[in-house]
């Protein structure tokens, strides 16, 4: 069953339809079944008792969460006797305004606004937007033209990774912050034999994580430089990074040969032994603090629901309709789908739409009244939730942790918070087995084998497995296995374009014309580096009449639903037991900055950077220390 | 070689006092030694320029942008760089900064002169914003200060060909207490 709260049955043909006699079917006063959040919540007025007592209950406010994309503030009661985190609220700070600049424009203008969005994957958002445009306009790329937008994506997701694994979140595993936090851990470091020396050269775990210090580590110079590596292969396509000018509606406006793909050949094969080194070391990271304190596990953790659009289209399937993109979307290099308490329950880009929620009870919005499309295209039940038929309506006000707090909406599939994080992508694709055939990668139903090519390392073979417990270090040795990964896509990927040039397919692009009257929609399928996107557009007459962006971090930083459910930042530090032993004046919540960081926040995705006055054009913090409770 | 080079968004009316610089500048005879840059993007991407041809050729350098320093708006500031002196903690934050998307003419300096890759004698010149609001123009103060900025550049490369790009005051990177020419 793919809906086991929304009223969504499917007939034998396998059509969605709303399930009969539910009056009122999309109201919010039922409280989801099973939708327990896996961590223990108390009200606000507990808290504040619990705070009131105990001299050991302390609130820990991080504002700014540093090292992350944006402005996020987290705020968290923390009981340092018992060691547990008692209370959480995940705030963004600052006003997502893309989808109101969006109204009335040329839908043509989204690919460049909403790249905008984001100073690190701008491209995503780019292409997703021509996906919803192409599809609100009914125009079909050419294969090379979809093959180019593959190529750009796995580039942007090969600059994203390295930049997460050792510049922002890395350094959470580095000397520098483990000696300071957890000194006895650092000692068993010192000590350790890493046990993947053959792989990335480190004899202990103390010399691994030296070379993660931020700044003078090795690891963290290198990733600088591998960044530089995949945005020079970028540029090569789009032109320039982060904001591509060769994106749009039906394809790539770039011109390109055999000698493009090969310089970006010379770049892409750098990834095959540098993901070989990562993923040895994210290994050992990840069953070093394991081995060391078994409570580790519980950092970060949450329920197995993952959410993914899939990403990486088959140039001859992708049509760019809705009425196809169950088939389209299967096809593609990495699976979409939907896991519920680790169970895959879907597969189908369609069911992922109608599974959508977006609610804003606890963020600085108005609701709004009203259901435009009761439908999708083909018929499927909507809610009046249903970013289609979502308005935008920003209320700021002073936080409230009882009612509103942030600028962040809370997403919602089946009414479930999700983790829209990228190793959705991997285990997606592991447990669906559509893989397409190929010579370097293999679905097993729990596990997906890679074998990674010879460069100066010898051809090596790994596998990622669905963990038994989802949580911060299964996020980040996740991302490990996605440089791989999309390393290999990207070959993939390379070869198509090769053998389409050869063949003397050298078209970029389809010529489109705007429709300039009635209704369209469209919806973009995509993936950031960090994880799931989507764009919804409308158009009336030609022009934008509705646009919604749903990104990894709308879902991972929401607040709390109408039910009252945390959203996946909160529910991950809730369950985030305290391990750090320098607890009293030099307690840095490092246990706390680890469960936040392993989802990759990106606030300007979340709530982009605009206000009703003026533009932030650097981080802003907003000290939610004196919220109102 | 001399760099002379901008940053800053465009469309934030003083905020974008580097990029309407360079624009001005490369609309100007200039010597063979000196290149006009826009480098209103990336400050990693940027060190990486300098620590590769062409970047490692200069010499000297003249950056200008808008910087919110808490002066008196209007205020026009020129130094002489002469080190960040950031607690790693800091300088670290800026990296985060960069290479999550904030382009900014101090994150760049910081950066840069962590890793060594600033040019041996680098000038800064920056104007203390007075509007900052969405715009295509600068305020009225700010053209005029982009009037006495482009002179100021002018004399500073001029100097710097001649061999005698010290100033008469106190080559002094501490730009709040000794900027050698400030302009209000």
């Amino acid at each position: 069953m793919c809906f086991k709260n929304l009223p969504v049955e499917f007939d034998a043909q396998g059509r969605p339809f709303l399930k009969e006699g539910v009056a009122n079917p999309y109201a919010t006063a039922r409280h989801p079944a099973g939708n327990g959040n896996g961590a223990p919540t108390l009200t606000r007025d507990q808290i504040e008792d619990l705070l009131a007592r105990n001299g050991h209950i302390k609130e820990k406010n991080l504002d700014p969460v540093t090292r992350v994309a944006g402005a996020l503030a987290f705020h968290t009661v923390v009981d340092l006797q018992e060691r547990k985190v008692l209370d959480t609220r995940s705030v963004a700070t600052l006003f997502r305004g893309y989808e109101v600049i969006m109204m009335g424009r040329d839908p043509r203008d989204a690919i460049y606004i909403t790249s905008r969005a984001c100073g690190v994957c701008g491209g995503v958002h780019s292409t997703c937007s021509s996906l919803a445009t192409e599809m609100a306009f009914g125009v079909r790329p050419p294969p090379l033209g979809v093959v180019l937008r593959n190529m750009l994506l796995a580039l942007e997701y090969l600059l994203d990774l390295p930049l997460h694994l050792f510049l922002l979140a890395g350094p959470d595993y580095s000397e520098a912050i483990v000696s300071k936090t957890n000194p006895e851990l650092w000692a068993r470091a010192e000590r350790t034999d890493a046990p993947h020396q053959h792989v990335h050269g480190y004899r202990t775990m103390g010399d691994l994580m030296r070379d993660m210090n931020a700044l003078t580590g090795t690891l963290y110079l290198e990733a600088l430089g591998m960044t530089r590596v995949a945005k020079e292969a970028y540029a090569l396509i789009g032109a320039k990074f982060p904001h591509p000018q060769t994106i749009v509606p039906g394809g790539i406006s770039a011109t390109v040969s055999i000698t493009t793909f090969n310089e970006v050949y010379l770049r892409l094969q750098q990834f095959f032994d540098y993901s070989k080194k990562v993923i040895a070391i994210y290994d050992d990271i990840c069953d070093f603090f394991y081995d060391a304190n078994p409570a580790y596990r519980d950092t970060g953790r949450t329920r197995a629901n993952l959410i993914d659009c899939g990403v990486w289209d088959d140039p001859e399937a992708y049509d760019a309709t809705y009425e196809n993109a169950n088939e389209w979307g299967e096809r593609r290099w990495a699976t979409p789908g939907v896991i519920v308490d680790g169970k895959q329950v879907t597969t189908k880009l369609q069911n992922i739409n109608l599974g959508l929620e977006e609610f804003v009870e606890h963020s600085f919005y108005e609701g709004w009244d009203g259901q435009r499309f009761a439908t999708d295209p083909v018929g499927g039940p909507l809610s009046p939730h249903h970013p289609w038929n979502k308005e935008t309506k920003p209320r700021p006000q002073a936080p409230n942790w009882r009612e509103k707090y942030t600028w962040a909406t809370a997403p919602r599939w089946d009414r479930q918070a999700m983790d829209a994080e990228c190793t959705a992508r991997l285990w997606n694709t592991a447990v669906a087995r559509l893989l397409p055939e190929n010579p370097y990668m293999e679905a097993t139903g729990h596990s997906l084998k890679m074998i990674v090519p010879a460069g100066r390392m010898p051809e090596m073979e790994f596998e990622w497995r669905v963990p038994e417990v989802w949580n911060a270090f299964e996020r980040n040795r996740g991302r490990a296995y996605c440089v791989a990964y999309t390393a290999l896509v990207g070959l993939l990927i390379w070869r198509q374009g090769m053998d389409l040039l050869k063949a003397g397919q050298t078209a970029t692009s389809t010529k489109f014309e705007i429709p300039k009257r009635g209704e369209r929609r469209g919806v973009g399928f995509w993936g950031a580096g960090r994880g799931f996107l989507i764009h919804h557009v409308v158009l009336d007459d030609g022009a934008v009449t509705n646009y919604q962006i749903i990104t990894p971090s709308t879902f991972n930083a929401s607040p709390r639903d109408p039910w009252g459910q945390p959203g996946m930042y909160e529910e991950a530090v809730l369950n985030t037991p305290i391990l750090e032993t320098s607890v009293g004046e030099g307690f840095q919540g490092i246990d706390i900055q680890r469960a936040i960081r392993s989802f990759d926040p990106c606030m300007p995705c979340t709530t982009h950077i605009h206000t009703d006055r003026d533009v932030i054009t650097r981080e802003v913090n907003t000290c939610a220390c004196g919220t109102d409770a | 070689m001399i760099l002379v080079a901008g940053v800053g968004y465009s469309y934030l009316r003083d905020l974008s006092f580097g990029p309407r610089l360079v624009e001005v500048l490369r609309t100007m005879p200039w010597p063979p030694d000196v290149v006009i840059e826009d480098f209103s993007y990336g400050p990693i991407a940027i060190l990486h320029w300098f620590e590769e041809a062409p970047g490692r050729a200069f010499d000297a350098a003249i950056l200008f942008g808008a910087v919110e320093r808490g002066r008196e708006p209007g205020t026009l500031s020129v130094y002489r760089w002469s080190g960040a002196q950031r607690a790693p903690d800091e300088v670290q934050a800026r990296v985060a900064e960069a290479v999550t998307g904030v382009v900014g003419l101090e994150n760049l300096l910081v950066i840069a002169d962590h890793f060594g890759a600033l040019p041996p004698s680098t000038w800064v010149v920056e104007l203390e914003p007075v509007e900052t609001m969405w715009g295509t123009d600068l305020s009225t103060v700010g053209h005029e200060r982009l009037r006495e900025a482009v002179d100021l550049v002018a004399g500073l490369v001029d100097r710097t060909r001649a061999g005698r790009a010290e100033p008469a005051g106190n080559p002094t990177g501490d730009h709040e207490r000794a900027s050698a020419v400030v302009a209000h």
